[in-house]
């Protein structure tokens, strides 16, 4: 099979450029990490396991309706594709939700950015990466409105495809920080 | 042809939320206790990570279609990134 | 093809000119006379802070002096982006608009810190933390640039992508869209540097400072490029 570019290969600038200040965050973040281990684990404890869970798995499924979604409008179904970006909408909508939460828990508990180090990251981390969903929510309520016509411009699908990528983007980079995050010991 | 892949889609999201749990199952609060090591821990669960990670990128970016070269890109940035994250974890270089 | 304002070619040129010479001459007040790059942490304790301007006090006050006549090299090129993006727009050119008039104000992120570290510097003898107020200030103002920079990139970024073909006549490709989309996201750093004193997220940082300060200057290249560009196609076909 003919390789192909998912998308334009602009966005591919856009995708890795952020992966990379994203992977030196991280790395900075263990490097820290590895100066106080036994406050980061304290301060993770603090942390509910089950939300980030939940959040994973909301953004897992809303990059399979939006990867769903980006298939149906490229064979012309423009029926089924607005649902599955509203389905993946919806998901992003229950991340912020519980994120919101999760914030709400801890700054309940008196804990906020000046605490300890581990939750200066944290909260830098995520609310870096809520930016991001946000961002991600606006192309995907754009996705929705567009897509209710069947799109034949290949500019359309080509864009199309570069915001579903923005997408998982967004998801790849929840992955690790849970990862980082909730569950190193 | 459009079905087969609906349903490779469909496969690799059940296997993201099954190792999604496993990897929950392993890390975080009192992990170590369990599995006795929390080294073995933290490199189990960033390994899960980057294989989701890895899933992500080849089967819902679809870049496993993509020419060599973005490919190659998100080959050096998943080892990059997982290569420095256990050296780090590790101390290697203080 | 539609044919918006039709303004001097040599005028968008000079215009062009005038924001990089600015910019070169505004490197060259901020690096060398000033030197705040790269920044002083944003730690820094009264006393030291104080020292930054009371050493070396000359020099740093003609360094202001250079950055307040240069500091407003955002405007010339964002009049020129407004006027090509007009040239693609169809009606009330509002995304021009918007561009033009954001990337005007928004240079106020350029000079007024640069007013300010004269303040800052107008008295030396004066106590030590209140040097440090001006200190702040100015920083987090030229850092959080968020008010406004992210609107000035919307219209761009939109017609970026409104187009299906690459015109050589224009002075928006699609990469110029991605490239811009990419500052879009990364402004969003510059912010925490309000919540954060050390580390990554702090005004001297990775996010805050380094990273949009390159995609600024990478940015700026880049459009002064295309424009120049489209400029000379726009004279050979005519337009």
């Amino acid at each position: 099979m003919q390789p192909r570019i998912p998308g334009e290969p602009g966005i591919w600038l856009l995708i890795f450029g952020e992966m990379t200040v994203f992977a030196v965050l991280f790395a900075s973040f263990l490097h820290a990490r590895h100066g106080d281990v036994a406050g980061f684990l304290a301060g993770q404890a603090h942390l509910s396991k089950g939300i980030g869970i939940a959040n994973t798995l909301l953004l897992l499924t809303s990059s399979l309706f939006v990867a769903k979604g980006v298939d149906m409008v490229k064979q012309g179904d423009s029926i089924h594709a607005p649902r599955l970006f509203a389905a993946g909408l919806a998901c992003a909508a229950g991340f912020v939700l519980l994120k919101a939460l999760e914030y709400a828990q801890l700054f309940a508990e008196g804990i906020a950015v000046g605490s300890h180090p581990f939750f200066g990251w944290y909260f830098a981390l995520t609310a870096l990466h809520l930016g991001h969903v946000l961002i991600g929510s606006l192309l995907l309520s754009a996705l929705t409105l567009i897509t209710r016509k069947p799109l034949t411009r290949p500019l359309h699908l080509a864009l199309t495809e570069s915001a579903g990528c923005f997408w998982h983007m967004v998801d790849l980079l929840w992955i690790v920080i849970f990862a980082l995050i909730y569950l190193v010991e | 042809m459009g079905k087969l892949f609906a349903d490779r889609l469909l496969r690799t999201w059940v296997l993201l939320v099954a190792v999604t749990l496993l990897s929950s199952l392993i890390g975080g609060a009192g992990g170590a206790a369990r599995l006795g090591s929390a080294a073995l821990v933290t490199v189990l669960v960033l390994g899960i990570a980057f294989a989701k990670v890895a899933m992500v990128m080849f089967t819902f970016m679809d870049l496993a279609r993509a020419p060599l070269a973005l490919r190659v890109i998100a080959g050096l940035w998943l080892a990059g990134a997982l290569g420095a994250l256990l050296a780090i974890y590790f101390g290697v270089g203080g | 093809m539609h044919q918006g304002p039709n303004a001097s070619v040599g005028g968008q040129r000079f215009m062009i000119w005038l924001a990089i010479a600015g910019a070169a001459l505004f490197a060259f007040a901020y690096i060398a006379m000033i030197r705040f790059f790269p920044p002083p942490p944003a730690d820094l304790p009264a006393d030291q802070v104080a020292l930054l301007y009371s050493a070396h006090n000359v020099r740093f006050r003609i360094g202001v002096i250079l950055g307040l006549i240069s500091g407003g090299f955002l405007v010339p090129i964002s009049i020129v982006i407004s006027v090509q993006m007009a040239r693609l727009e169809k009606g009330v050119p509002i995304w021009a608009i918007l561009q033009g008039v954001t990337g005007a104000i928004g240079s106020i992120f350029i000079w007024l810190p640069v007013l300010v570290w004269g303040v800052a510097a107008f008295s030396p003898d004066r106590p030590p933390e209140l040097t440090l107020i001006f200190h702040e200030f100015s920083w987090l103002f030229y850092i959080t640039t968020l008010a406004l920079f992210p609107m000035q990139l919307l219209g761009i970024i939109y017609l970026c992508f409104s187009k299906d073909e690459p015109d050589n006549v224009s002075a928006f490709p699609r990469w110029l869209g991605y490239l811009t989309a990419w500052q879009l996201v990364q402004s969003f750093g510059g912010p925490m540097a309000v919540l954060f004193k050390t580390g990554l997220f702090s005004w001297n940082g990775l996010l805050p400072f380094w990273i949009p300060f390159s995609l600024f200057f990478a940015w700026f290249a880049a459009i002064c490029w295309t424009l120049l560009r489209a400029l000379r196609c726009q004279k050979a076909a005519g337009a």
